[in-house]
């Protein structure tokens, strides 16, 4: 109930009033004014699959009221997840906890990534981005794909960021928590790409929406109406806009053709064919970022009509020499280090070796400061 | 026993971090230093001549407004009086006034003309985003106090070069590499013609932000005092209309401290011609020199 006044209210009271008004009703109701509560999407999600994990006996009720509340106000994930079950938690909050070296190591890794994501790429890729998106009729198609390409790479960065961050928190106190991101543009399908993006969410979308509707033990035709809902549900968790219902509808249906299609996963070998599904992939995840960045369906629509039929080349004003020069650099540092997590690669245990984990926390952190966005930022998922 | 050996570890790996990040800082700061005395060309030299080396009698200030719109060589020649551009890509009176105090440090010029823009007068963005050209100068005279102003943590946080030097290290370094003198005098004129119908802007949703009103009062009463001439001028834009309020703030001030205020920000010869603007605030080539023109005959009159 919090959640839906605090975060929904507005929304359903707007849109309320908009079709009285369109029917002849000339109606006017109080908005709703109050600062809403910082993690309340996550937080409540959290609670929720508390509540019904002891309703259904997985787990057993918590007796301790200290544990509880530090189980649901975890301080490293309150402000925007991940979203952890009681059953990961709950054990590592009642352990007596001895301070572990390599986890502390660890733990400052991570935060120094998700600095080096948020304020080298996250947020130079966002300055491009709003330069773009805000003024996108003067610049070309191209621009405005490039635009498009920026933000996906920036929300992915700003939350993976985020996520690092409070993995890092968690894990220098010896808390292990769930990570949401495993590469996520290197899936071969939307049905992959949920299994690699915000994967505390999917999961809990699984466990508690998509499963107790009856998963895939039903016929196709349910199996398809319980996907379309979760995702729905994905996209109205996300905000109070009909864009994000959009986007979540989109990611529903095309996820219901794949599985029409047989097309979840590809089991091949050759590298070809997988690249060019991580391409498409990427670029259908790409489109339905819009309506996610976008205010409104109207101006998601005219960017993508801007973006098919304005020609031209990529101009240069709209994010500078800088900006491509650290961007360049920056992103080819991600990618690598992408490209060796999902190969699994023994590189990144060299990490361990304390003399070369000194060096590579100390360029990241001087690259951080000498080219990091380092004015005042927000996370974009703190929106949510 | 075990825990505080494990702890001590822990603190030695943080030591090392913090240590060898202080070495490379100081590093990075040396040879930023190195390179921006040393640059030849492009935004480095331009800066570092204003600061510097400038000794011209006339400093024309302000935005890209100021750097695309005002021909210094036009001026020179009508006046008969040396005159360099010191305008910057995004300036505001924050950073102006900082470049005011560097080079009165060293001489006094005759006068000042000045190219207001909603970056001396409006709440925008975050004024830190001023400070990215001033920090490099945070050792002059003068400078660590406008810096401080914007937000107390600066004192702390410019212990380090490479926050100092974030970002502009980038330019710093390719203007060393690879010098390029496109400037005339600071000046930059820009080719094009606007082919567009740019969004109407709505000037009435702007609130004064004091900082910088601040700054524009303490730049008059410092030139007036040490026999500098002021003059503040807004330069014309596309889409303005006749009688306009959008520079209300700096007439106020202008006249309460009685220096001259030239508002062409609606200019029946330019404004509305697609053919003399680039985008809806930058005149091309044509219009800056039918601008310049303009105006030197008033710039001849009140230096005389």
């Amino acid at each position: 109930m919090p959640l839906i006044v605090f975060k929904y209210f507005n929304f359903i009271h707007y849109n309320v009033v908009d079709a009285l008004n369109k029917l002849g009703v000339e109606m006017q109701l109080t908005g709703l004014n109050w600062a809403i509560p910082i993690g309340i999407s996550f937080f409540t999600f959290q609670a929720i699959g508390y509540y019904l994990d002891c309703y259904h006996n997985r787990i057993k009720a918590e007796k301790n009221a200290i544990d509880y509340t530090l189980f649901v106000c975890f301080f490293p994930q309150i402000a925007s997840g991940p979203i952890s079950k009681a059953t990961e938690l709950l054990p590592q909050i009642k352990r007596k906890d001895i301070f572990i070296f390599s986890k502390a190591k660890d733990g400052i890794r991570m935060i120094v990534w998700g600095l080096f994501l948020k304020l080298v790429i996250a947020d130079r890729l966002g300055m491009c981005v709003d330069t773009i998106y805000k003024g996108f009729e003067i610049y070309s198609g191209f621009t405005c794909f490039i635009g498009s390409v920026f933000y996906s790479l920036q929300i992915y960065c700003d939350f993976a960021g985020y996520t690092y961050l409070a993995l890092g928190i968690a894990r220098m106190f010896g808390y292990d928590l769930i990570n949401n991101f495993r590469q996520p543009y290197f899936s071969i399908s939307i049905t992959d790409f949920w299994r690699r993006w915000h994967i505390s969410l999917s999961r809990w979308l699984k466990d508690y929406i998509y499963i107790p509707l009856g998963g895939s033990r039903c016929s196709r035709i349910r199996n398809y109406w319980n996907i379309f809902i979760t995702f729905l549900v994905s996209g109205i968790w996300h905000g109070a806009n009909w864009t994000f219902i959009i986007w979540g509808i989109f990611h529903g249906v095309v996820q219901i053709l794949e599985k029409q299609f047989n097309m979840q996963a590809y089991q091949g070998n050759r590298m070809s064919i997988r690249c060019i599904r991580i391409i498409i992939t990427f670029l259908l995840v790409n489109f339905a970022w819009i309506f996610f960045r976008m205010p409104s369906i109207d101006d998601a629509m005219n960017y993508i009509e801007h973006m098919i039929t304005t020609g031209g080349s990529f101009n240069m004003e709209s994010t500078g020499l800088t900006s491509l020069f650290v961007l360049t650099i920056s992103l080819a540092i991600l990618l690598l280090r992408d490209i060796l997590a999902e190969l699994r690669s023994p590189i990144q245990s060299y990490l361990n070796n304390t003399v070369v984990s000194v060096a590579v926390m100390t360029t990241l952190l001087a690259f951080i400061l000498s080219v990091g966005v380092l004015d005042n930022s927000t996370f974009i998922y703190a929106n949510f | 026993m075990q825990t505080s050996r494990v702890m001590r570890k822990f603190l030695l790996y943080i030591f090392a971090i913090a240590a060898s990040l202080i070495i490379v800082d100081r590093a990075f700061g040396y040879a930023n230093q190195y390179m921006m005395r040393r640059s030849s060309g492009g935004q480095t030299f331009c800066q570092n001549y204003v600061c510097f080396d400038s000794n011209e009698d006339i400093i024309m200030m302000g935005s890209s407004r100021m750097r695309h719109h005002y021909n210094p060589i036009i001026i020179e020649d009508s006046l008969g009086m040396t005159c360099y551009n010191a305008g910057e890509d995004g300036a505001g009176i924050i950073l102006n006034y900082g470049y005011f105090k560097m080079i009165t440090n060293r001489y006094l010029p005759k006068l000042i003309i000045y190219d207001v823009t909603n970056f001396d007068m409006y709440v925008g963005d975050d004024n830190s985003k001023y400070l990215g050209w001033l920090r490099k100068f945070y050792d002059e005279p003068g400078i660590k106090d406008i810096v401080c102003s914007v937000s107390k943590s600066e004192g702390l946080k410019n212990i380090s070069y490479l926050y100092r030097y974030n970002t502009r290290c980038i330019a710093t370094l390719a203007d060393f590499i690879h010098p390029v003198r496109s400037y005339v005098k600071g000046y930059s004129p820009i080719e094009g013609i606007l082919n567009y119908d740019p969004k109407q802007n709505n000037y009435d949703e702007r609130v004064a932000d004091s900082l910088k009103l601040n700054y524009l009062s303490k730049l008059i009463d410092e030139a007036k005092e040490r026999g500098v001439m002021i003059v503040f001028l807004a330069s014309p834009q596309y889409d303005t209309y006749e009688g306009n309020s959008y520079y209300h703030p700096v007439e106020s001030l202008c006249e309460q401290k009685k220096v001259p205020f030239w508002n062409y920000f609606y200019c029946p010869v330019l404004s509305g011609n697609k053919l003399f603007f680039q985008d809806r605030e930058h005149l091309n080539k044509e219009g800056s020199t039918i601008f310049t023109n303009m105006i030197v005959d008033r710039l001849k009159s009140l230096v005389e």
